[in-house]
């Protein structure tokens, strides 16, 4: 073969590889519109998809969180009042950024980050500690209740039963622990006058009273 | 990127689907004359679906030649699935019984759930059925489909004749070996990702650009080209056993605590043992392996530490182990005078922290220190310096200091917009030019055009990364595979941009293009975790399947 | 977001490769450093180069060896614009052009072709814009001994018709040229040499004034031969009384265009250069121009009066005011140079070139109007008298006398920049003289002669 046909040759195939990459190019673009297509799709027909339980409201927080409320649990991130956080519980006892958690084969870890007077199955938590929850654990704070509801999927066979770090669980068979969790006097001061303001700012409108919140203790 | 996936699930609130409630939802439907699903014409062209469901697992059987393959092509049987689902769960929310778990379920009671009584054959019956949903599953999302097909045959196509051309302009014999890159390539793309946790357009686009520098090699040095194949066989290997580890482990503690050990120790290597080559000092020779670069190998222990620590950890105190090792790395590599490199391990940590934790404040105060180490950088090292102004004015110094930028603008110009022909032009002018200035050798012989759809195909990858990545349900392995492409990205954008005078210019390679055993190899084992965390995608998306729809064959 | 940055990141680079090459490819490839054309030539038989009128000036013979034209005087009048072989003279058609003569841009079915015959591959023919006559003319008529450079321009065509510059060099006898290198004869001094404009730019500061400063019809300037700027007095070569814009601009008073520059500013002065070129990367395709620059960083009144009378700072080169001589005669419109007339590929087709550009507005038509019967003025009644034709073709002009040091004893550098109002003889000139003394009375002449033989030529 000549100097000059493989010139040819070679100069033919840069414009066939232009082809080609352009080809490429188009081919998997279109592939990864396909396949997202796909996924969007598959998600549409899992409403859980995403999200490793429910958390249901049991007994009535206020009024933006009725009985029977579900708060989706992502298998990991932060739980808070704040509606930046992945599970939102928009309660005033709960801290904006209360507590982070991951989910684990048929456990829920949470650490909470702030004192918010989390009950797990009565077992106060404070931050820093590790609480493991199972399907069906109560969580409770103040007059919310929630019990929490994991898929079916993420079930296993692993843990018996939910708990609170050791120590923690101590300080709460002692009898101690109660109190670190919950909120003090001061605080419990304003929030009632905080609550009777509201109301009478809410009967003024001529609105239906808000049933009155007890407070805790 | 995960956190907006979660949002929209926290939104959606919605009904719970269980597998009683799948037997539920059936029976209302058997009750229901079956609608017909309109099957979208382009799959209609393909395979005309005419009925839906009752046949469908009798076809399955008899009609495919594999067991894994769909009724009908992959795409209208997806399409399928999901708008039965959606029909599924339709029929609960209008259902009384189910009607309490619906909507906002405001202020509903709870009652609790009525399981159907099963007898035992119905039971087997539902085994079954499980059975063969989940293999339609896995057909679903593993089908190997037209347009990957395509893009593999285009690459062999494309890799047969440039090895051709390269033969007969004078590499002869010698490049036999490489011929083997279009049967492996093939393989690799076509029948692995059904069996192996491989995702098949990376895996093409990875085999395409792989192809393209083995091609070009050959032409300019056949000897090069050569080793770079072999070497690309390794890396697929290596690739494979990253995916594996990535998808099938469990707990990454001790395998990040291990890299981070054995990364430090890699990096001390070159300096303890290594010799001044270019200014640097990265570069050890290892027996029956030849020289080889640890800092390319580090990076895969870097993505790991810094995924491991920033998704397990959510406080910048607990970070630290990871941003030290971060830290020390940076550290070693000043030392190895490997600025290059050691700009991608700083911007990779960077992103990935920002990734982790969002704190904008503590991103912008790390890249101001960057912003600050450079500068003080190049008031210290004189060769940033030089080419830090061989950057801003290559023509001052058109024969000694920026003759190399010089001489690869000047191979690009030539190039034109479809190149001079493969063998053609004089690349070898350029110093370096099979190793970081590959892209203009590609642009000279190729053409501009070919260059920049080059670069097109990286930005496919890296969209095709970031679609998989948010798909996780980790932050870990989010995290990873992000590490993953800021690092291939920032890579190509640092060799590329420098190359046509956009950057100055750091000696990194050109991922995957490049010639250079550590590097391709490196480059290939960090798309092996890219296909781990696409493959644990795609598990669970498969589950998502199994999980959404009842089966309904019976 | 990271995704979104990088994905922005990429495509930048897209951008930014597509933008340099665009622009600055041909550049690239025509760069005497490039090793492709020297390699090049061994493979590849290397088209010729021809005037206007089809002379040619230079081809290569059957040995592969590369020859110019017989006549010494051709040779020498073209010799900035072709070039050598050796590629000394970076912007000569010889280097700068060879992408073409050296068949880098021919397609694959020509190659096929040549694959067909056994044929070695030839490049193309240039055919260049200039005329070998015109030029060797202007070799003739230019001063004696002296350096300097004339662009001809054909202002309807865009054409440059002749871009001669002295001293010369003979193609086929480098050594000398090279052993000489203190006489520059391998800069074009056309395109490459920088110097001060002197009068002639007045021609944009008028232009400035006539845009930006209201009723200058009622305008009157008393010249008393000085005019204090700052500490300094801008001075006169005589005091010239009480004129008008154009009076002044006829006589080249340098007081009035200094107390115009005053009311102007350098805000508004400055705009007006940048619009006419100034401080802009000249990227033509056909030549490479240098950069003029005219300074807006505002140092002082002094400064600006200085720059308003194109001294100081203010560097041109001979190209760029013959450029803006034509976008004057155009009515205001400035356009790119061309050089190459047609390129012939080696079967006898002819290849594509880049389309002319449209032209860019510099100022307003009544604004060109305007200085263009200033500029006829100037040739009729003021300094530029001795560059008039006559047999009814009229000039425009401006002359330039820029004083290219403090010592008085160097001579200033001769300008004259004009053009032939006439439709049948759409002629532009520019004429520089290095320190060949008055513009009115060295350059003029020059510019007068080379118009004529133009006409004479009937290009």
């Amino acid at each position: 073969m000549t100097q000059a046909w493989y010139q040819v040759l070679s100069m033919s195939f840069g414009y066939l590889g232009a082809c080609i990459i352009a080809l490429i190019v188009l081919l998997s673009a279109r592939k990864v519109l396909s396949d997202s297509a796909l996924w969007r799709r598959v998600k549409k027909g899992t409403p859980q998809s995403g999200a490793a339980g429910v958390l249901r409201v049991i007994s009535a927080g206020n009024r933006r969180l009725p009985a029977g409320t579900e708060i989706s649990v992502p298998y990991e991130g932060t739980m808070g009042a704040s509606h930046s956080c992945d599970m939102c519980i928009p309660y005033r006892r709960v801290h904006m950024r209360s507590a982070f958690f991951w989910v684990e084969p048929g456990q829920l870890h949470i650490v909470p980050l702030h004192k918010d007077g989390f009950l797990v199955d009565d077992v106060p938590m404070g931050p820093g500690d590790e609480a493991v929850l199972r399907g069906g654990t109560i969580l409770r704070v103040g007059d919310l209740k929630m019990a929490l509801e994991l898929d079916t999927r993420t079930e296993s066979h692993l843990p018996a039963e939910p708990y609170v770090t050791s120590a923690r669980r101590t300080k709460a068979q002692q009898g101690r622990g109660e109190g670190i969790g919950a909120p003090g006097k001061g605080e419990m001061r304003r929030e009632k006058k905080r609550e009777e303001k509201r109301e009478k700012e809410q009967t003024k409108k001529g609105g239906k009273p808000l049933k009155k919140e007890r407070a805790r203790r | 990127m995960a956190r907006n996936e979660q949002d929209t699930a926290k939104r959606r609130r919605a009904v719970r689907v269980g597998e009683d409630g799948a037997a539920d939802a059936r029976y209302k439907k058997a009750k229901e004359p079956r609608a017909r699903q309109p099957a979208k014409k382009e799959s209609a062209k393909k395979e005309p679906i005419k009925k839906e469901g009752t046949k469908r697992a009798a076809k399955a059987a008899s009609a495919r030649e594999t067991p894994y393959k769909p009724a009908s092509s992959p795409k209208s049987a997806a399409k399928a699935e999901a708008s039965r689902a959606k029909s599924a769960s339709k029929t609960q929310a209008a259902s009384p019984r189910r009607a309490r778990y619906a909507g906002d379920g405001m202020g509903k009671a709870i009652a609790p759930k009525e399981a159907p009584k099963a007898s035992r054959r119905e039971q087997k019956d539902r085994q079954k059925r499980e059975a063969a949903r989940r293999d339609r599953a896995r057909a679903v999302s593993r089908a190997a489909d037209a347009k990957v097909t395509m893009i593999a045959l285009l690459t062999a196509v494309f890799e047969a004749l440039g090895l051709l051309l390269a033969t007969a302009n004078g590499a002869g014999e010698q490049i036999g070996i490489c011929f083997l890159m279009v049967p492996v390539g093939l393989l690799m793309t076509m029948a692995m990702p059904r069996v192996l946790p491989i995702d098949p357009l990376i895996m093409a686009l990875t085999n395409f650009l792989c192809g393209v520098g083995v091609v070009v090699l050959c032409t300019v040095s056949p000897a090069r080209g050569v080793r770079q194949a072999e070497f690309y066989m390794l890396g697929l290997v290596g690739m494979i056993v990253i995916s594996e580890i990535v998808l099938h482990m469990r707990r990454f503690h001790g395998l990040a605590l291990l890299s981070m050990l054995l990364g430090i120790a890699a990096l001390i290597l070159p300096l303890a043992f290594g010799e001044w080559q270019n200014g640097a000092k990265n570069w050890v020779e290892v027996p029956f392996f030849g020289s080889f670069q640890p800092s390319e190998l580090v990076k895969l222990s870097l993505v790991l530490s810094l995924a491991y620590y920033f998704s397990t950890h959510r406080t910048v105190f607990q970070m630290m182990p990871a941003i030290l090792f971060a830290a020390a790395c940076l550290g070693l590599l000043m030392l190895q005078r490997d600025l290059g490199t050691a700009l991608i391990y700083y911007l990779t940590t960077l992103a990935m922290f920002y990734v982790a934790c969002g704190n904008m404040p503590l991103t912008l105060i790390g890249l101001c220190g960057g912003a600050g180490a450079a500068v003080v950088g190049y008031k210290m090292f004189a060769h940033v310096k030089v080419r830090v102004a061989m950057w801003r004015n290559p023509w001052s110094d058109p024969l000694d200091k920026g003759y190399q930028i010089i001489q690869a603008l000047l191979a690009i110009g030539s190039g034109g917009l479809f190149g001079v022909g493969l063998g053609q032009g004089t690349p070898e002018q350029i110093p370096m030019y099979y190793n970081d200035f590959i892209f203009a050798v590609i642009c000279e012989q190729l053409g501009l055009v070919f260059g920049l759809l080059v670069l097109a195909v990286y930005l496919m990858l890296i969209w095709r990364g970031a679609t998989l990545i948010t798909r996780s349900r980790r932050s870990f392995e989010m995290l990873l595979g992000c590490g993953v492409l800021v690092m291939l990205g920032v890579q190509t954008v640092m060799i590329v941009g420098g190359v046509i005078k956009m950057l100055p210019l750091t000696g990194v390679t050109m991922p995957f293009l490049s010639y250079g055993g550590s590097s391709l190899t490196s480059c290939l084992a960090l798309m092996g975790i890219l296909h781990g965390v696409g493959a644990r995608a795609r598990d669970n998306m498969e589950e998502d399947i199994l999980f959404s729809k009842p089966a309904r064959e019976a | 977001m990271a995704m979104l940055l990088m994905a922005s990141a990429f495509m930048l680079m897209i951008a930014y490769a597509c933008y340099s090459v665009y622009f600055y490819g041909g550049r690239w490839v025509s760069n005497p450093h490039n090793p492709r054309i020297t390699s090049g030539k061994q493979s590849v038989i290397m088209g010729s180069i021809t005037d206007r009128d089809g002379t040619v000036l230079a081809y290569t013979d059957e040995d592969g060896e590369r020859r110019y034209n017989r006549n010494q005087e051709t040779r020498l009048a073209v010799s900035q614009v072709v070039g050598d072989s050796g590629g000394k003279v970076s912007t000569g058609a010889e280097t700068f052009h060879a992408q073409y003569m050296l068949g880098f841009r021919a397609s694959v079915l020509e190659r096929i072709g040549d694959a067909l015959t056994g044929t070695p591959q030839r490049g193309d023919d240039i055919r260049l814009t200039v005329s070998e006559r015109l030029s060797r003319y202007i070799g003739e008529v230019f001063p004696e001994g002296k350096r300097g450079a004339v662009v001809v321009l054909n202002y309807k065509t865009n054409e440059v018709l002749a871009m001669v510059s002295m001293p010369q060099f003979d193609p086929t006898d480098m050594d000398e040229a090279l052993s000489d290198e203190q006489a520059g004869a391998l800069i074009n001094r056309a395109t490459q040499g920088l110097y001060p404009p002197g009068s002639v730019f007045k021609i944009v500061t008028m232009a400035s004034a006539l845009q930006n400063l209201p009723d200058l019809d009622n305008f009157a300037f008393d010249c008393t031969g000085y005019y204090p700027v700052g500490s300094y007095n801008v001075t006169d070569a005589s005091a010239h009384g009480v004129q008008t814009l154009t009076e002044a601009f006829v006589h080249s008073c340098n007081t009035t265009f200094a107390a115009i520059s005053q009311d102007l500013g350098y805000e508004r002065l400055g705009k007006t250069a940048e619009e006419m070129g100034f401080n802009e990367n000249f990227l033509f395709g056909d030549m490479i121009v240098y950069n003029s620059s005219y300074p807006i960083d505002n140092l002082s009144p002094e400064d600006l009066a200085w720059s308003s009378i194109g001294q100081g700072r203010v560097l041109t080169t001979p190209m760029h005011m013959a450029l803006i001589a034509a976008a004057v005669a155009s009515g205001g419109v400035m356009h790119e140079p061309k050089l190459i007339a047609d390129i012939t590929t080696a079967q006898g087709g002819s290849r594509k070139l880049p389309s002319s550009d449209e032209g860019w507005r510099v100022m307003p038509a009544t604004v060109a109007k305007t200085i263009e019967q200033a500029m006829i003025r100037t040739v009729k009644s003021g300094t530029g008298t001795r560059a008039a034709l006559g047999n009814g073709y009229v000039v425009a002009g401006k002359t330039g006398s820029a004083e290219a040091s403090d010592d008085k004893d160097v001579l200033s550098h001769a300008w004259f920049v004009g053009y032939i109002t006439n439709d049948n003889a759409p002629y532009a000139v520019c004429v520089l003289v290095e320190n060949g003394g008055s513009g009115g009375g060295v350059a003029a002449p020059v510019a007068r002669k080379t118009l004529q033989k133009a006409i004479n030529l009937g290009l």
